[in-house]
């Protein structure tokens, strides 16, 4: 695969979510950074430069919306690929991430892990 | 002598008899004259009758003056003779003069009448009235200058409704020393009856309308409506209020315009309402910060003859507000509701289909982990969903206190001890202070108790930063003290000396507070902080810190279950302090 020694950052709230998906990337040989409320993720971000990340919508402390938006104001962050992950009544909020160039939006409860890393690696191949 | 006395005695016969004879010729032509005048008398009286009978049918229950004047003229030749019977009417925008004529006359004449008219309408108003604000109808005979007959017999008669005067009513003639007393009299009994008639009707007219004006002053609905030609007839106090329009003496349908600032095409809707006879409703317009349910409808009167007649439309303005805010705070609820209850349902699934596919079997320790993480996640789940369940009791007044003995001080040391970990984790420095006075065991509702406690000091916790301090306090709060007073004996540091509250007329009760030195709450949220639907903020942009906030709706309802109060004060930036009195 050509996700080894790729960094992913992971920034989602609840606990068990991220250490699925920390777990399943892991499993992948991802590299994998955590991050557990928004100015956390958007700190990680700024300082490990991940080549994607997988961002939370609903999150404590800054919202994922708002991680996005800073990332897009940043030199580096302007280009990473950001893939939002959202529940469904999200919909509007989606549709606003979008804007600021998210690359694809996953509802969590729809997506098996293995079509998430799916997803990833698509776009990192693209790249 | 005798042929003296006998002839004396014939002249003095004769004499008698001539005089009997005019007397009874005199009686005679006294009675006849006194009969004639009996019959005229009844004749008068009789057409008296009969016009007061025609106008009555024919005015009705009329309130138009000149169309009653119409019918007073209308029947005037009946009785008497005139060569112009003329009215100068009082209207709303202007005075009109109208006359008509029973025979031909000059137009010095009509300028005569009209000009002696023009001057009594003056007197009874006393002040002059402009030529030029008098309206002239002529109709009848026509105007033949050659006749240079002047204005030789005249006679007004005013007309007042209520106390005001109303107009003139003329006769006038070419000839001279032709009316007669008698008949002034009836044309001014007929006037009088008639104005007597319209100032009753007008008076019944008035009371229902003062009913009608007091009762849309005092709706809440703001109400205007307007004539045809869209002038504005009525507009209550809400509807100016809403507008912004208090304080302008005089309204047209322009102020409204210009006040709606195009949210609302008044005047469109008007007209479509109108013209089509249909009512609009338009749903939630936002004019001036708040939202307004509008209803537009054709104002109908539906006593006119040919059917109904539309008198003009009338909007109304319904403020909805409120309603609209409820609504929303109840979507943010529970879309609130369904994420805190959704979110940690993904992570179970997500960490279950980790498991199943995964190599965790293989590490028995991550495997531990998962199943205590999943374990945190239902047990999460578990205690908002008796939330809910408690706070749909509460709603229900269901929620029952089994009041016993609580030692309050071990009460309090078990939820220090408990929530101690978390405090030292934070970095925080959590207290309790308790005042001696405070009885051993007071009569409360032990679990309950705790619960509010604890509800107390994990939102404390929650919102203090590391290095700051929580303090659970508990005393004796004594009837007719300040409890300002009473904290600052005891040397506390607390917020309730910020607030006006001195619970001086509460009875002897238990205080229980918890002072934090966190972000603390700004005024205008406290009252909500006790709402179940609070915490809306962080549905919209999740802040600082995430919850449901039912825990602050639950104790309140324990408190007042207990027949206490709850409250917080708090100085922003500085801290806060969430207190309750629960009396024993």
């Amino acid at each position: 695969m050509g996700s080894i020694n790729k960094k992913i950052l992971i920034v989602e709230d609840e606990a068990l979510m991220l250490r699925s998906l920390s777990d399943k990337f892991r499993e992948e040989k991802f590299t994998v950074l955590e991050a557990n409320d928004g100015a956390n993720g958007l700190d990680s971000a700024l300082a490990n430069h991940p080549d994607i990340i997988l961002l939370d919508i609903i999150m404590p402390k800054m919202d994922g919306l708002t991680v996005l938006e800073k990332l897009r104001q940043d030199e580096w962050g302007k280009e990473v690929p950001v893939i939002i992950l959202t529940n469904l009544s999200d919909s509007d909020k989606v549709a606003e991430a979008m804007k600021n160039r998210a690359y694809d939006f996953l509802v969590k409860a729809d997506w098996k892990l293995e079509d998430i890393v799916r997803k990833v690696n698509e776009k990192l191949a693209k790249d | 002598m005798n042929y003296f006395d006998n002839q004396t005695a014939i002249l003095l016969a004769a004499v008698a008899a001539l005089i009997l004879g005019s007397l009874y010729c005199w009686q005679i032509f006294y009675l006849r004259d006194k009969f004639k005048r009996r019959e005229e008398e009844i004749k008068r009286h009789l057409y008296e009758l009969t016009i007061l009978k025609e106008l009555g049918d024919r005015v009705g229950y009329s309130l138009n003056i000149p169309n009653i004047i119409d019918v007073i003229c209308g029947s005037l030749n009946q009785f008497i003779k005139f060569s112009a019977v003329a009215s100068l009417v009082v209207e709303p925008d202007k005075i009109v003069f109208k006359i008509n004529l029973a025979e031909p006359v000059a137009k010095a004449f009509v300028a005569e009448v009209r000009e002696r008219m023009r001057q009594s309408l003056g007197a009874l108003l006393n002040k002059t009235i402009p030529q030029r604000q008098i309206k002239e109808v002529i109709s009848g005979a026509v105007l033949v200058e050659e006749f240079k007959e002047p204005v030789r017999s005249f006679f007004n008669i005013p007309l007042v409704i209520g106390d005001q005067a109303a107009g003139v009513l003329t006769i006038a003639h070419t000839q001279a020393g032709l009316y007669r007393e008698e008949d002034m009299t009836i044309l001014y009994k007929i006037v009088q009856q008639a104005s007597r008639a319209v100032t009753r009707l007008q008076e019944v007219v008035r009371a229902e309308q003062r009913k009608l004006n007091a009762m849309v002053s005092s709706i809440t609905e703001g109400i205007v409506m307007t004539d045809r030609d869209y002038k504005i007839v009525v507009a209550n106090p809400a509807v100016l209020q809403a507008l912004g329009l208090t304080n302008q003496p005089e309204l047209s349908l322009f102020d409204f315009i210009d006040n709606l600032e195009g949210k609302f095409d008044i005047r469109g809707k008007l007209e479509q309402s109108i013209r089509f006879d249909k009512i609009i409703p338009e749903r939630e317009v936002m004019i001036r910060d708040k939202f307004w349910q509008i209803i537009v409808a054709p104002v109908k009167s539906k006593n006119d003859f040919n059917g109904q007649e539309v008198l003009g439309g009338v909007v109304i303005f319904h403020d909805v507000t409120e309603e609209k805010k409820l609504t929303q705070m109840r979507e943010d609820f529970t879309s609130m509701m369904v994420h805190e209850l959704r979110s940690p349902l993904t992570g179970i699934k997500k960490a279950t289909e980790f498991m199943q596919t995964g190599n965790i079997n293989a590490n028995p320790q991550s495997y531990g982990e998962y199943v205590k993480l999943i374990n945190a996640s239902a047990s999460e789940m578990l205690s908002l969903v008796n939330d809910l369940l408690e706070v749909a009791k509460i709603e229900a007044g269901g929620l029952a206190v089994k009041r016993e003995e609580v030692d309050v001080r071990q009460l309090i040391n078990e939820r220090v001890k408990f929530y101690r970990v978390i405090a030292q984790d934070a970095n925080i420095n959590l207290q309790a202070v308790v005042d001696d006075k405070l009885p051993a065991v007071v009569k409360a509702d032990p679990r309950r108790l705790a619960q509010i406690i604890n509800n107390f000091i994990s939102n404390g916790l929650k919102f203090t930063a590391a290095g700051g301090k929580v303090t659970v306090q508990a005393m004796l709060h004594q009837r007719r003290q300040d409890v300002r007073a009473e904290g600052k004996t005891l040397n506390w540091e607390w917020f309730l000396n910020q607030g006006e509250q001195s619970f001086k007329d509460f009875p002897a009760a238990l205080l229980l507070a918890v002072t934090d030195t966190g972000i603390g709450v700004a005024e205008a949220g406290r009252e909500q902080l006790f709402n179940k639907f609070k915490q809306i903020s962080n549905i919209a942009a999740p802040s600082e810190i995430k919850g449901t906030g039912l825990g602050l709706s639950i104790a309140k309802g324990i408190v007042e279950a207990h027949g206490g109060v709850i409250g917080v004060e708090s100085t922003e930036g500085e801290g806060s302090t969430f207190y309750c009195l629960i009396p024993i």
